[in-house]
């Protein structure tokens, strides 16, 4: 018998594939995600988009475990290798993780790890069940300059290179360098902060290492944030990126159901009233429960349901998630920021995010610096060569409609 | 029955640093990042390598796994030495004396 929902939209591919973002799924949704699977069933839409959203080791498990007998032999080998080559590429990953915080260690650097495998195993059990491509490192704002040489001495790549006055410059209004390993493709991005300035991140990185805490990771002891700070992290970066990935949105149910009674909820809620995080983390509770049943405390669970500003934030971006229309990466990119900044409730941040951001449109970005490697007494010019990269990329007709579209965003939050 | 290398009981096993390891449906990979090597570990491995998280005697393994499986303490003992050699040649793990 035919799938009865609707093939022309893919809405069963895209109820299978929501449903196998979860690990692990309960009795029900076992059962669901064998009933959506039929021989109409588009293998190859489910698999682009598992991929964009970076769920394969998830659904590969679930369409094992729920109907594994259903499933092509082809697409279950085919996931099964991918499953594989994740698991082994994450385990590589973490012994490099594990490598970098020694180095840093032995020059008398404290380093985080943050998301990537520390949060993989701290939320599944094990790391090879979240696909991630880099490994975050927080270090403090001091150290920053000399742990980026102790890696390029390692025989990591900077991304760029920050001659001079350059780097004060950078450190200023950035957050993050990158670095990349040719020969083995690790890319390190080493954080001082969590967001860049025209962000104005909730989550103050001085704070949160004042409450490190410790995880067991692989048998060893390493710092790491806090739960209740990587949890309203996670909200904010999710808010950050238009909570555009399947795979963050599973993890954060995931992190509910697993810190559901050990997290401090309360101070979570404080620290994001504090900081003006408040409609992020009901924007993020709101995003988990779209996966499921989150269990998250009455009292907060309340707030979120009323909070009408947080519902429209949740539902444009589950809106967004399989949206076939392909915008240009700029264009991308002045959404999220959009999304970003109506996920903030205070005026006063708001008002920075847009001043900063309007700052940065002749300021120079990471990718100034590698385009146009310019002596240091020159770094002035960066702020001129922005400008006329932005021109020669993408013409002052969508320039134009860039601006037209923040301008009309405007316009829109404040009817 | 594999016959094991006999290992002191009282012998404490330590993990090595320099190895990482995951769950691969149901069984355990274990990356030697200094060798390069991946070792795979069944249930009862896993079980083994899960304990051995922090530093444990030959003898509370021993004790550990029969008191999760149905099996006979010197096929248990056996067993284990076994395992716990291999480990050794790959690097994974090494022996004290308490």
């Amino acid at each position: 018998m035919e799938n009865p929902v609707s093939r022309a939209d893919h809405f069963a591919e895209r109820e299978l594939l929501r449903l196998c973002a979860n690990l692990p799924v309960g009795v029900a949704d076992a059962g669901r995600i064998r009933a959506l699977v039929d021989e109409t069933t588009d293998w190859e839409y489910l698999l682009d988009w598992a991929t964009t959203h970076r769920v394969l080791p998830a659904l590969y498990l679930n369409l094992r475990e729920s109907c594994g007998d259903k499933v092509p032999s082809a697409v279950l080998g085919g996931l099964q290798r991918m499953y594989l080559l994740n698991a082994s590429h994450n385990l590589v990953l973490s012994g490099e993780l594990i490598r970098l915080i020694d180095l840093l260690a032995a020059e008398g650097i404290e380093a985080v790890p943050f998301k990537g495998p520390l949060l993989a195993e701290w939320v599944y059990g094990t790391v090879s069940l979240r696909q991630f491509g880099d490994l975050d490192i927080l270090v403090g704002p001091t150290d920053v300059s000399r742990a980026r040489q102790l890696l390029i001495a390692d025989g990591y790549d900077p991304e760029f290179a920050l001659p001079g006055k350059s780097e004060s410059e950078y450190l200023r209004s950035e957050h993050a360098f990158q670095l990349r390993k040719e020969a083995s493709g690790f890319i390190v991005e080493l954080h001082w902060r969590f967001g860049s300035r025209d962000q104005a991140f909730p989550v103050h990185p001085a704070a949160v290492w004042e409450r490190l805490g410790k995880q067991t990771f692989q048998g060893r002891e390493l710092p790491a944030l806090s739960p209740e700070d990587l949890f309203l992290y996670f909200c904010v970066h999710g808010a950050k990126h238009g909570w555009d990935r399947l795979e963050w949105i599973a993890c954060l149910r995931a992190m509910i159901c697993k810190g559901r009674n050990s997290m401090d909820w309360k101070r979570i809620a404080q620290r994001a009233a504090e900081s003006g995080a408040t409609r992020g983390l009901h924007l993020g509770i709101l995003m988990a429960a779209s996966q499921g049943e989150t269990d998250v405390p009455a009292g907060l669970r309340d707030s979120a349901l009323a909070d009408r500003r947080a519902a429209i934030l949740a539902r444009e971006a589950q809106d967004r998630l399989f949206a076939e229309t392909v915008v240009s990466h700029s264009r991308r990119e002045v959404e999220r920021h959009a999304f970003y900044l109506r996920s903030r409730e205070r005026l006063l941040d708001q008002a920075r995010i847009v001043l900063f951001s309007c700052l940065r449109i002749p300021h120079p970005l990471a990718r100034d610096w590698r385009l146009f490697p310019i002596p240091a007494s020159l770094s002035f010019l960066y702020y001129l060569l922005r400008p006329v990269r932005l021109l020669r990329e993408h013409g002052f007709p969508r320039l134009w409609a860039m601006f037209r579209q923040r301008t009309t965003f405007q316009e829109e939050k404040y009817l | 029955m594999t016959s094991g290398v006999a290992v002191p009981l009282d012998s404490v096993v330590k993990m090595n640093p320099g190895s990482v390891a995951c769950d691969l449906e149901g069984e355990i990979v274990i990356l030697n990042c200094v060798s390069g090597v991946y070792f795979g570990l069944n249930s009862v491995g896993g079980t083994v390598w899960n304990y051995i998280q922090s530093e444990r005697s030959v003898e509370e393994i021993v004790l550990h796994l029969l008191a999760q499986y149905k099996v006979d303490r010197a096929r248990c003992e056996s067993e284990v030495f076994t395992l716990l050699q291999k480990m050794a040649d790959q690097g994974l793990v090494s022996f004290r004396t308490p």
